[in-house]
This record gives structure tokens, C-alpha cells and sequence, in this order.
């Protein structure tokens, strides 16, 4: 019963998820909202993986966005030396984002509490101003990308409708793929690791090796979205790497509910929904924004996630 | 008898404090070697240097013939060294049915593999030995339950638990009965000396005097970081010296 019940929220949130953009786009006549959509659900595959390692390992990284401009930039620079093909340019991305993730997670693992906080936030302000600094690149003009991904004969990347289901089709597998893995053996390894890792270790688990490989798939999934991000915005900027970026993934995630299934999709669509809507009438937007964030996070157990669980009848409230 | 585990010389200090100073000790194929002292007397310090947790400033701790100082605490773990913590330690957030099956896996599967990423958590392969595990430590129903939820009783039992079926080839506990009923602590030596294969040693600390010498083979006794000494439990209870240092002082309770 429970793991059809699982089932059935998974189909219909992800079709939701999916839909609304479309829906959106056919009844405002107005194909360009595609786009607010598109970024929603790339905000959503970064924010997934920052959950997998926030909620799920504990590691409560600052400098998470450190992957989207990694992606972003090695999808750019495939893109603009007209190497097109999703086979090529997704193996890179995904192998440049765990080298780097590799690199910064052999040295914050060595750390816990503020000082991992601290220096996920220094190491990606690292990349951060290495991408400020290069002229080749733009530096910080960021650099325009003139082509997008190819897929297949058949699909036009700069057609409206073929580019977004490109863009959903691949959050949802990204999606699928980070509900697996934290369902996974290793995924409750990296749980029982962060709820006691004193008898994780006692047990024979290497603590460090188990966080290392939950760190270097996070950032290799949020390396994915900056993939798309790149594709989306047709542009890499240092500011997509920046720690206010990080910051935002993370608010998205705590908005969703940290450690929840479907929390980052929830915070991410709230975020860059609320984001546009508000920022029609003020460019003070965070001023309404904060508040909203600060009310979810006090009356709702787990977020979003926690709020949707509450009006769906002869549900029993989580935790 | 042979040795499977021998202490030669350790010495802790922190700061200005000689929490060990030259202990040696040495535990033998199938029996309990219980440690007793006073409080302050560096018994977990040395569960501590054993499990790896801490790393002696000298002397060496043989394991199997080997010295293992070079070790850390999960490798030591992997060769069968399996503790208990005084203060119970277990995954808190996690039903009761989890922690069990976490050690298990650790048993069967302690490094990390890809399989681990490709195969789901909880596998039929474990049902069985699952609810045998369960049934055994009394935690059948509560196998649902979360550990903060649990009595004091059910978390030591749950404790003892996770390390005897993780296959130790050696077993430190670390107080295992504070704050156990009398019938609670009988109950879980029983279950201790039914489940753990036989002829693992075992090396208990314990405050339980009744305990202690109903169960060792052989006794340390150990003040202010010194071995007092190490002999059967005739031997320390005819003492003069444990008296003096030790046995009198309980009395005061």
C-alpha cells in the first residue's frame, strides 16, 4: 500500500511539474512563459542535489552553485568551439562537475558545522573569481553561448516547445535519479552516517568515503543543471557560480523542506514563480519574499512539502 | 590459551593529565576479561585507544598477531573489533528495524560500491535474520519504533545488538548494564552469552561488582591509569590493595 501510495504522489507531482508550464503558456497565448518554467525546473535539479547531501548527509554546503557555473561554462565552451551533441557535452560537464567536486570535497570533509559551511563558501568563491578573472572567457561580462545542445534529427533546440520538454525530460530523469539514490543501500548509509557517524565508524563504515561519493554526485547532478541553465540562458556568467546564488538554492531547499522528496521541486517553483510575479511590481522583491520564507519555515513542519502533506486527506503527517 | 589481543605499554596523557600510563594487557581466546576501577581511572580512555578512536602517545595494540596502531576505527572495525559506547549510541532518527539492518550490512558490505548506488535499501535477502535479531533482543514490536522512543532498557539491548550481530571477532563493552534492573541485566548477560559465538572474548567494563564476578574469567584492575592488577576473580577479590583502592569505595554507596 505505502509504496503504491509513493508511486502514485511521484507520477502526479513530476506531471504536474511538467505541465504546469505548458498549460500555462497555451492559456495566456504567451509561448515565452516557457521560459519562467524552464528555469523553475533547473532551479529544481539543483536544489535536489543540494538536498540529497543537505538533507539526507547533513553537509550543509554554501558554495553548491559552484556546479551550475561549471556546467555552465564547460557546456558554453563546447557550444561556442561548435562541439553540439548531447553525448559529448553531457559527459564533460558531468566529469569537469566531479573533478571539481572531488577537489573541494577532499578538503571540506575534513571539517564539520560552520567551518564546512565557511569553506564550501571559500573554495566556490575560488571558482567564482577564476571565472571573474578570465578574459578568455568574458570575465566578468560572462560570455554569450551562440548554440544550443543537439539532441537528434528531428529536434529544434531553439523551437520553444521541442527546447522545453528537452528541458523537463531531463529533470525528470535527474529527479528519478536522486529519489533512487537516496533510497538507495548508499543513500541510508549516507543517513546513518550523518544521524551517528561516531557509530557509523564503529561499525566499519568509512564516513568519509560514504560523504565524499554523496558529494561528488550532487555535484555532478547540480552540474546537470547548469548544463541546462547554460542551454536556457544562452549565456555563462560568473554571477551563475556566485554565493548569493548558492545562498538561493539553498533558501529554495529549506522552503521545500529539507530532506523531503519533493521539497526542492516545491521550493523551486515557488521561488521562481514568487520571483517574477514580484518582480513585475518592485525590484524590492525580497522584501515580500523574506517574510513568505520566514512564515513557511515557522508553521509549516518540512516546508512546502510538510504543508502539502498536511491537506492531502488520510495522510499521515511526516515525522 | 593464545592471545588474540595484547596492550604492551600504552600510555595516554591529555594535556598535563596521564589518563594511561604504561597498561599492558592481554585477552585470550574465548574468555571475559573484565576491567573494573575507580571512576577517572582510564577504562574508557582504553576502550577508546583499542577501538582507534584515540591514538596512544606510546606503546602498541597487537591484534591477531599484528600490531594495528596504523589502523583507524572503521578498519579496526572491519577486522572485528566491535564496541559499545557507555552513553548508547545509535542512529536516532531511524526505526528501530534500520539500526539492525544498518550493522548488518556493515557486517556483509563496509566499503563502498557502486552496487550500493544501483540496489535498493531494504532487501529480502536480510528478512529473515532480521526478524530473528528482533525477536531475540525482545524488539519485535518495537521494530517500528524510533530509538528516542525506546526505554532505557530496550536502547542497551539495542546497543548489545548492533555490535554482537556485526560478527566481532572481539567485543568491548563499555558498560553495557548502568542503569539496568537487576532481572534487566541477568536477561541481557544471558542473551549476551546465547547469541556471541563461542569463544570470542569479550572485554567488559563494569561497575556491577555482582556482574563482574559472575562473569570474569580474569580481572584488570586499574587506578589513575596504572594496572593495579590482573589476575582471576579470587585472586582481586582477596586483595588487600583492590580493597583499599577500590572495593571500599563502593561500599560507600
Amino acid at each position: 500500500m505505502a509504496g503504491s501510495y509513493r508511486m502514485i504522489e511521484g507520477v502526479v507531482v513530476l506531471a504536474a511539474m511538467v505541465a504546469a508550464g505548458p498549460v500555462v503558456a497555451l492559456l495566456s497565448g504567451d509561448v515565452y512563459q516557457l521560459a519562467v518554467f524552464e528555469r523553475a525546473l533547473i532551479y529544481a535539479v539543483a536544489a535536489a542535489s543540494l538536498n540529497m547531501i543537505l538533507g539526507f548527509g547533513g553537509m550543509v554546503s554554501f558554495g553548491h552553485a559552484v556546479y551550475l557555473g561549471i556546467g555552465c561554462y564547460a557546456t558554453g565552451i563546447l557550444a561556442n568551439a561548435d562541439i553540439l551533441p548531447i553525448w559529448i557535452q553531457l559527459p564533460v560537464v558531468m566529469a569537469a562537475s566531479a573533478l571539481v567536486a572531488l577537489f573541494i570535497g577532499l578538503i571540506v570533509l575534513r571539517t564539520s558545522g560552520v567551518y564546512f559551511i565557511m569553506i564550501t563558501l571559500a573554495l566556490a568563491q575560488i571558482f567564482y573569481y577564476l571565472a571573474v578573472s578570465s578574459s578568455y572567457f568574458g570575465g566578468d561580462d560572462g560570455m554569450v553561448i551562440y548554440e544550443r545542445t543537439t539532441l537528434l534529427w528531428g529536434y529544434d533546440p531553439f523551437d520553444s516547445w521541442h527546447f522545453y520538454f528537452f528541458v523537463a525530460g531531463i529533470t525528470v530523469l535527474c529527479l528519478l535519479l536522486v529519489n533512487h539514490l537516496v533510497r538507495s543501500d548508499f543513500g541510508r548509509r549516507l543517513v546513518a552516517c550523518r544521524e551517528n557517524p561516531t557509530r557509523a565508524t564503529a561499525l566499519g563504515f568509512n564516513v568519509f568515503a560514504v560523504r565524499l561519493v554523496g558529494f561528488v554526485l550532487a555535484g555532478v547532478i547540480c552540474g546537470i543543471a547548469g548544463f541546462l541553465l547554460a542551454n536556457q540562458a544562452e549565456f555563462a556568467t560568473p554571477g551563475y557560480a556566485s554565493w548569493q546564488r548558492s545562498g538561493e538554492l539553498l533558501v529554495i531547499v529549506i522552503l521545500g523542506g529539507v530532506g523531503t522528496r519533493f521539497g526542492p521541486v516545491y521550493g523551486a517553483f515557488a521561488f521562481v514563480l514568487l520571483e517574477s510575479v514580484l518582480a513585475g511590481y518592485t525590484t524590492h522583491w525580497p522584501i515580500l519574499f523574506g517574510p513568505f520564507l520566514i512564515c513557511v519555515v515557522m508553521f509549516f513542519h518540512k516546508g512546502l512539502a510538510g504543508l502539502v502533506d498536511r491537506l492531502i486527506p488520510g495522510r499521515a503527517r511526516a515525522g | 590459551m593464545s592471545h588474540i589481543l595484547k596492550l604492551e605499554d600504552i600510555s595516554v596523557s591529555f594535556g598535563g593529565i596521564h589518563a594511561l600510563q604504561g597498561v599492558n594487557l592481554q585477552l585470550d581466546h574465548g574468555s571475559i576479561h573484565a576491567l573494573i576501577g575507580p571512576n577517572g581511572a582510564g577504562k574508557t580512555t582504553l576502550v577508546s585507544v583499542l577501538s582507534g578512536e584515540l591514538r596512544p602517545n606510546s606503546g602498541t595494540v597487537h591484534f591477531d598477531g599484528r600490531s594495528v596502531n596504523g589502523l583507524t576505527t572503521h578498519e579496526r572495525a572491519r577486522l572485528g573489533l566491535t564496541r559499545t559506547y557507555q552513553i548508547t549510541a545509535l542512529f536516532q532518527h531511524i526505526a528501530v528495524w534500520e539500526n539492525i539492518l544498518l550493522s548488518l550490512k556493515a557486517r556483509d558490505t563496509p566499503k563502498v560500491s557502486v552496487m550500493q548506488l544501483l540496489r535498493a535499501h531494504a532487501e529480502r535477502h536480510y528478512a529473515a535474520e532480521l526478524a530473528e535479531v528482533l525477536k531475540d533482543f525482545g524488539l519485535e514490536e518495537k521494530a517500528n519504533a524510533l530509538p528516542s522512543a525506546l526505554s532505557h532498557g530496550d536502547r542497551r539491548r539495542l546497543e548489545l545488538a548492533m555490535a554482537i550481530i556485526s560478527n566481532p571477532s572481539i567485543l568491548l563493552l563499555d558498560e553495557p548494564l548502568a542503569g539496568l534492573s537487576t532481572s534487566d541485566a541477568a536477561e541481557l548477560v544471558a542473551l549476551i552469552r546465547k547469541r556471541l559465538k563461542g569463544d570470542v572474548p569479550i572485554l567488559l567494563i563494569e561497575h556491577d561488582m555482582d556482574a563482574v564476578f559472575d562473569l570474569a574469567d580474569e580481572i584488570t584492575v586499574l587506578v589513575d591509569g596504572r594496572v593495579l592488577m590482573t589476575g582471576t576473580p579470587e585472586e582481586v577479590r582477596n586483595s588487600a590493595e583492590v580493597q583499599a583502592a577500590y572495593l571500599s569505595e563502593e561500599d560507600d554507596f
